[in-house]
């Protein structure tokens, strides 16, 4: 059952054995795990309830919608990082691109050796992502719901000799109307909203939406519930006040919110960990023009991978969004933006995810949410500027006449020869834009606690009953999209609470 | 009639929507309203403290004229000619602060231009058709209709070929977690 913020009508006060905070990614896997076992489960979610009869392609009314804080989130540092996250029932993955994979095998040897998760081996977690493989339906895309641009950046990239990989993606008959950052009006993305979320409501989950948690409750170093609010959707304010006890608290809030809430609720935090370690693969991205009409819009995007250079840190894919969203990356204004944006269907834009190499933090503001900071370092600037360099070249392959570049000062390249411009221009760290939408490491799981905040099933180390589930718990970058392993993860704690149902649901 | 704006930041964004809007000789539709509504719908969904800080950045581009453009007419009075060369100095500044602020600026107002049905069309991004042309199965159905008929062709033949690329194992050059071990 799922309860909206208007259908509340007093103050709420609720029972359950396992309280769930948060319905993204790891909130939804971990509430179907425990509620088909017979568990009695409650979901908290921040954002409203839509389905994909609510989802349009109009960025005006979408964002204000899905994302938090209307999208307008920013990562501070220099360059300060655009990053988006959802708001809404199904989290992130309502809008997310739909990619899937699994953790390099080397990431988890590093998770091994640095943080002592020696259990978490890849046969350990085969069962797990099979699990998660099938509920959202990772597939490759069919040819029918591929655009032209897929087709030009797969040659481009056969011809020069970089690997390229087909994504998978939690699909299901995609035709390819490239709007899964918008929601998908037709449910082919099998997002959480649409997977998870309903296989918990069928087996007795009760959801709250527009119900955001303040606080979470202790005694005597246990996690006892939680306050909240039911807020008004439209102005984000208070409407009814919101007490759940519960016997089990588990956090899934993402690794932005989930140590502001963490730190308000002054718990965790004993190795000082909780908000440091934060990371979040910064992006670029760059527009190829061409001569001929492409309409890269009409069809599925991040359909294919460059996992050529994966191994140094960087990994390449086309990205599809709305004329809206390209404009604002594009330079000036009037005259020059409607001249640029004239070019539309000549466009195609390819994006760079960048694989961390230093730590940012999270911090709590004093009145409540969380302000991240992250510094790109030297490493970081030189893989942004090789990412750069090496989509330019693939899109001259392709065939563009002119490619433009996220840089403040030198805004274009007009042909290959162009492409040493992008070392040798002088281009400082502040004058590139980025942007993310990926966050880790902010709850990190350790064997040894004075270097965690959780341990290896996301338990929290020094407060009992209380589970830490999100991306935040992922102790390094992965270097690929991480939704799959943030569920494969999260059901894997599900199923060791059931296992142990006797220490953490009596 | 906007909701979330006071009179003050009504006017101010009325003359960055007026500054910043996209046009040229022959294309210049009608949309500000469409983009002050745009605007207001988004400041009401800011968190609290950007509800702050965001009317009071722009009145530092309201009345920083005074230290920016040595003119003591504030930015929402000043002519269209001036207001651009002033907008313009703010993109092209050296200090990182004022180059993140007008981005904002931007996106709240442009936002809803690109949105608008008459720019839309004019870009030619004419997603309806495309829309209706796609979705012809139901959910259960395999795609029927190509979204580009060169590209599926083009994949079914790599396909066929073996070249079309992975689809299993984990990413990069590795193959699959066990088989190779096993
Ligand atoms: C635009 C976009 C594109 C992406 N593309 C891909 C992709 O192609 N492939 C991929 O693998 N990953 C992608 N990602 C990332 C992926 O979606 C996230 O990493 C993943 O969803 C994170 O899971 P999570 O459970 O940690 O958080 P989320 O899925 O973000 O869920 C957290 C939920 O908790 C809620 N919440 C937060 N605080 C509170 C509170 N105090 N009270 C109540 N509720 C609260 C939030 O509203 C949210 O719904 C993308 C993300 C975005 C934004």
């Amino acid at each position: 059952m799922i309860i909206t913020g208007d259908q509340v009508s007093k103050d709420l006060e609720e029972k359950c054995q396992v309280l769930i905070i948060g319905s993204g990614a790891a909130g939804g896997a971990i509430g179907a795990e425990l509620s088909e076992a017979g568990v009695d489960v409650i979901i908290l979610e921040e954002g409203g309830h839509y389905t994909s009869k609510d989802f349009v392609p109009d960025p005006s009314k979408m964002i204000p919608m899905l994302y938090r804080d209307a999208g307008t989130s920013v990562i501070m540092g220099s360059p300060s990082i655009i990053f988006s996250e959802g708001c809404c029932v199904g989290g992130s993955t309502v809008i997310n691109g739909g990619m899937c994979w699994r953790v390099p095998e080397k990431i988890l040897k590093r998770w091994n050796l640095e943080f002592g998760l020696s259990d978490i081996t890849p046969k350990e977690l085969e069962p797990y992502y099979r699990k998660v493989e099938k509920i959202i339906n990772v597939a490759p895309q069919s040819p029918e719901s591929l655009s032209k641009a897929e087709m030009m950046f797969h040659r481009a990239t056969t011809k020069l000799g970089y690997l390229i990989r087909r994504n998978q993606r939690n699909q299901l008959n995609c035709t390819g109307e490239g709007l899964c950052v918008f929601g998908c009006p037709t449910d082919r993305k099998r997002s959480v909203l649409v997977t998870y979320v309903p296989k918990a409501m069928q087996a007795g989950a009760r959801l709250y939406a527009d119900c955001r948690v303040t606080k979470i409750t202790s005694e005597h170093g246990r996690a006892t519930g939680i306050e909240g609010q039911i807020i008004d959707r439209k102005t984000k304010k208070k409407k009814h006040k919101v007490r759940i006890k519960a016997q089990l608290v588990i956090v899934a809030c993402g690794a932005i919110q989930t140590p502001a809430l963490l730190l308000g609720s002054k718990l965790g935090n004993s190795s000082k960990q909780v908000g440091k370690n934060f990371l979040c693969h910064p992006n670029v991205k760059i527009v190829g023009i061409f001569d001929q009409q492409i309409n890269y819009w009409a069809g599925v995007h991040q359909a294919h991978q460059v996992h050529e250079f994966l191994e140094e840190g960087m990994l390449f894919a086309l990205g599809g969004v709305h004329p809206s969203l390209v404009s604002l990356s594009l330079p000036g204004f009037g005259r020059q933006s409607i001249e640029l944006m004239e070019l539309w269907n000549h466009m195609v834009v390819a994006g760079a995810l960048i694989d961390d190499t230093t730590y940012g933090k999270v911090i709590r503001l004093p009145w409540g949410p969380p302000l991240a900071l992250y510094q790109i370092d030297d490493i970081e600037y030189e893989r942004m500027l090789r990412a750069i360099a090496l989509m330019s070249e693939i899109m001259f392959t392709a065939g563009a006449r002119k490619v433009l570049l996220p840089f403040f000062h030198l805004q274009e390249l007009n042909g290959m020869d162009d492409i040493k411009k992008v070392f040798s221009s002088g281009i400082k760290k502040a004058e590139i834009e980025t942007l993310t939408v990926h966050a880790f490491g902010t709850t990190r799981m350790c064997a040894d606690p004075n270097r965690g905040v959780v341990n290896q099933w996301g338990e929290v180390n020094d407060c009992s009953k209380l589970f830490v589930v999100d991306g935040g718990t992922i102790p390094t970058s992965l270097g690929v999209n991480p939704q799959e392993t943030i569920m494969a993860l999260a059901t894997r704690s599900g199923v060791h609470i059931l296992e142990n149902k006797n220490k953490y649901l009596s | 009639m906007s909701q979330n704006l006071s009179r003050g930041t009504e006017r101010i964004i009325k003359a960055l929507i007026e500054t910043l809007k996209p046009r040229k000789p022959g294309f210049d539709p009608a949309a500000e309203e469409f983009m002050l509504q745009v605007a207001d719908d988004f400041l009401g969904a800011l968190p609290s403290h950007m509800k702050i800080l965001f009317p009071l950045g722009l009145r530092l581009l309201e009345y920083g004229t005074l230290i920016f453009a040595f003119s003591p007419i504030p930015f929402s009075r000043m002519s269209l000619s001036k207001r651009e060369q002033y907008i313009k100095g703010w993109m092209d500044s050296k200090i990182p602060l004022r180059r993140d602020l007008i981005k904002g600026m931007k996106a709240i107002a442009l936002t809803g231009y690109y949105a608008f049905p008459e720019v839309m069309n004019h870009i030619g991004y004419n997603l309806e058709e495309h829309l209706k042309r796609i979705n012809v199965v139901d959910l259960n159905t395999p795609p029927a209709v190509a979204c580009d008929a060169e590209a599926a062709k083009y994949f079914r033949e790599m396909d066929k070929l073996g070249k079309w690329g992975i689809v299993d194992g984990l990413p990069g050059k590795a193959k699959k977690y066990f088989e190779e071990r096993e």
